[in-house]
């Protein structure tokens, strides 16, 4: 297993301070190489959970293990690390900044990284290349289109060489084309062996991936797993 | 979390916002300029009032009639007396010296074609060496001369250039209110003083001559000075005690009444000499206080904005890596950048202005060392006050940061 929650809880206070169960006890676990998609509907937990995974908040019970190292119970400091250096992240907003231009943004998690890499400008080339956004580099992220957006959103969730992609509704501000050109280069990426785990509430969506699962009040409802060949 | 990264960060942000980084920029710049201009020109005005003060005689008490005097101009009431100098020779004893002077403004002056009016001195041979005002060339005149009411005089380097331009003063006569003189030497040069005026537009001529040959109906004396034999503080605050017992007690002065006599110490004197009052001085350095205290609130304000509008991007920073440290270090050096700028300016700014004011008005330029604080403790300031609201953003989980607006 790459990596395994067991019966995560996690409830929020909303603004009139009432607590909001996001999580009521999830359990799950994603070997390498897979291609999950989480789905519900509004308010199901799904991005709670991939916040979860994504070490980007902590639950309040249960146990997640990552590569069998219990990271739920990690400092902050070490989290970080490795949401640095072994999770990429694709948000629906892409969150690029706008104030750097592309090579700068693909370069960010660079600059948090504990190891003295070598960021050579021909890996962000081949990276930008393999996203199809060749000659971009030197644009800043408002001259390009969302769907080039979400794709160097994608080249800086790779930049470190993370395993795991975490997306949080990646295609939800792209129309149908560059929607599909988007899970066009995660199936690519689970083909090379990465883990992609993303986060819908479009079914049609959530149908490229190989596993889905199905989330209804901070459950698991459904989980259904496909032949990856079946899906390429 | 490292240094450099952050201010990396830092660099990237303040180079895409470059109007916001100069508007931070400002007051501290404002701050720090005015501290520097106000105390330069300050150490530049107390340069020229010690001057002033040591060319009067560091140790030289002046002592003169009426109760208040206006600079440079004698005092109202004629109250001082021969007398008045012989009780204090024999009663104050921290006194190396006492010497009393007549003064006579616009004194009508003459030699062969030309003429002026000057300053007239009544005094005795000893006074050249009490206030250090003795012939550069020539001489000054001697006891016997002064016992034998000499018509002979010393005249200040004005007079010379002026009365005398193209000839050596020394041995000509000189016509001081219709009365031929000889001239004997020139003064040294003392230049001129706010408290003085020009003191090289000056006549000094024996006290006995004075009386006898010029001004024999007024027979009182304008100036007793005093030189102490201890110098410092103490013994001149002591001395100045002394002379207001010996004076009170000649002028029959009662308990309670008010002196009709004004003894000015030399710092009174420098001070007089500064031509900035300290309360001026003081003016401008609180309202440095005032814009130190406007940039460092305008930098934690707008910090505290940026905080909330860049959630978004604190968030993704967040997630690519970034532990709540390094937005903070992030954050920090960004006010800090907007607080050194703005400290570099104003060194800039407040060094330019007070080099300019101190060549206009003739004023030693220069800085006290402590001065290099003024900067470092504004820009210091500054940037730390950026941090309290930078504190939150960094401690909130990236999911939390990530749930506000887009970067």
């Amino acid at each position: 297993m790459l990596l395994e929650v067991t019966d995560v809880k996690k409830t929020y206070r909303d603004r009139q301070g009432q607590a909001v169960p996001a999580l009521q006890g999830v359990s799950l676990g994603v070997a390498k190489g897979e291609f999950v998609a989480i789905s519900g509907g509004s308010g199901c937990g799904k991005t709670t959970l991939m916040n979860v995974l994504g070490c980007l908040d902590s639950a309040d019970a249960g146990s997640y293990r990552f590569e069998a190292e219990d990271v739920g119970s990690w400092p902050e400091r070490k989290r970080a690390e490795l949401r640095n250096r072994r999770i990429g992240f694709v948000f629906q907003s892409f969150h690029l900044l706008p104030f750097l231009t592309v090579r700068e943004n693909i370069e960010l998690p660079f600059l948090y990284s504990h190891q003295a890499e070598r960021r050579s400008a021909a890996k962000i080339d081949e990276l930008l290349a393999s996203v199809g956004l060749e000659g971009m580099a030197g644009r800043y992220p408002t001259e390009l289109s969302g769907g080039q957006q979400q794709r160097v959103a994608i080249a800086r969730a790779l930049v470190m060489g993370a395993d795991l992609i975490l997306a949080d509704e990646p295609t939800g501000n792209l129309d149908a084309a560059m929607a599909q050109g988007v899970l066009d280069v995660f199936a690519e990426l689970v083909r090379q062996g990465k883990t992609v785990v993303l986060v819908t509430h479009d079914p049609a969506i959530a149908a490229r991936a190989y596993r889905r699962i199905q989330m209804e009040k901070g459950r698991i409802v459904s989980d259904i797993k496909e032949r990856k060949e079946a899906l390429v | 979390m490292s240094l450099g990264r952050n201010l990396k960060a830092a660099f990237q942000v303040v180079r895409a916002l470059p109007v916001r980084t100069l508007l931070l920029a400002l007051p501290v710049a404002a701050s720090v300029a005015l501290a520097l201009a106000t105390l330069a020109i300050d150490h530049g005005l107390s340069v020229k009032a010690q001057e002033a003060a040591s060319s009067f005689g560091t140790d030289v008490i002046s002592i003169r009639s009426g109760s208040k005097v206006i600079a440079g101009k004698s005092g109202a009431v004629a109250n001082l007396t021969e007398e008045d100098v012989n009780a204090l020779r024999s009663g104050v004893r921290g006194a190396k010296a006492v010497e009393g002077t007549r003064i006579e403004n616009n004194v009508p002056t003459s030699a062969g074609a030309q003429s002026g009016k000057y300053t007239l001195f009544g005094v005795r041979p000893p006074w050249a060496k009490v206030r250090q005002f003795g012939a550069e060339r020539g001489q000054f005149f001697d006891g016997d001369e002064l016992d034998s009411a000499a018509r002979v005089c010393v005249i200040g380097q004005t007079v010379a250039r002026e009365l005398y331009p193209n000839q050596d003063p020394i041995g000509q006569e000189i016509v001081i209110n219709q009365v031929p003189f000889k001239v004997k030497g020139v003064l040294v040069s003392k230049g001129a003083s706010p408290a003085e005026g020009d003191r090289d537009a000056r006549i000094v001529i024996p006290l006995t001559t004075f009386f006898e040959k010029l001004y024999r109906t007024r027979l009182h004396l304008d100036q007793i000075v005093v030189q102490a034999k201890d110098a410092t503080p103490e013994g001149l605050a002591k001395l100045d005690e002394q002379i207001a017992t010996v004076l009170r007690q000649q002028h029959r002065i009662g308990a309670g009444q008010p002196d009709d006599f004004t003894v000015r110490l030399p710092e009174r004197i420098a001070e007089e000499s500064r031509g900035l009052s300290k309360d001026i001085f003081y003016l401008l350095l609180g309202l440095a206080l005032v814009c130190g205290v406007v940039a460092i609130l305008v930098l934690g304000v707008v910090t505290g904005q940026a905080v909330r509008s860049r959630r978004g991007e604190i968030g993704i920073r967040r997630a690519l890596g970034a532990t709540s440290d390094d937005i903070l270090l992030q954050l920090w050096a960004e006010s800090m950048v907007s607080s050194l700028l703005g400290g570099l300016i104003g060194i800039g700014l407040g060094i330019a202005g007070a080099w300019a004011i101190a060549q206009a008005r003739q004023l030693a330029f220069g800085f006290d060392v402590l001065v290099i604080l003024v900067p470092l403790i504004v820009v210091v300031l500054a940037s730390l006050a950026g941090l309290f609201p930078a504190r939150t953003a960094a401690a909130l989980a990236p999911a939390e940061a990530l749930r506000g607006k887009a970067a």
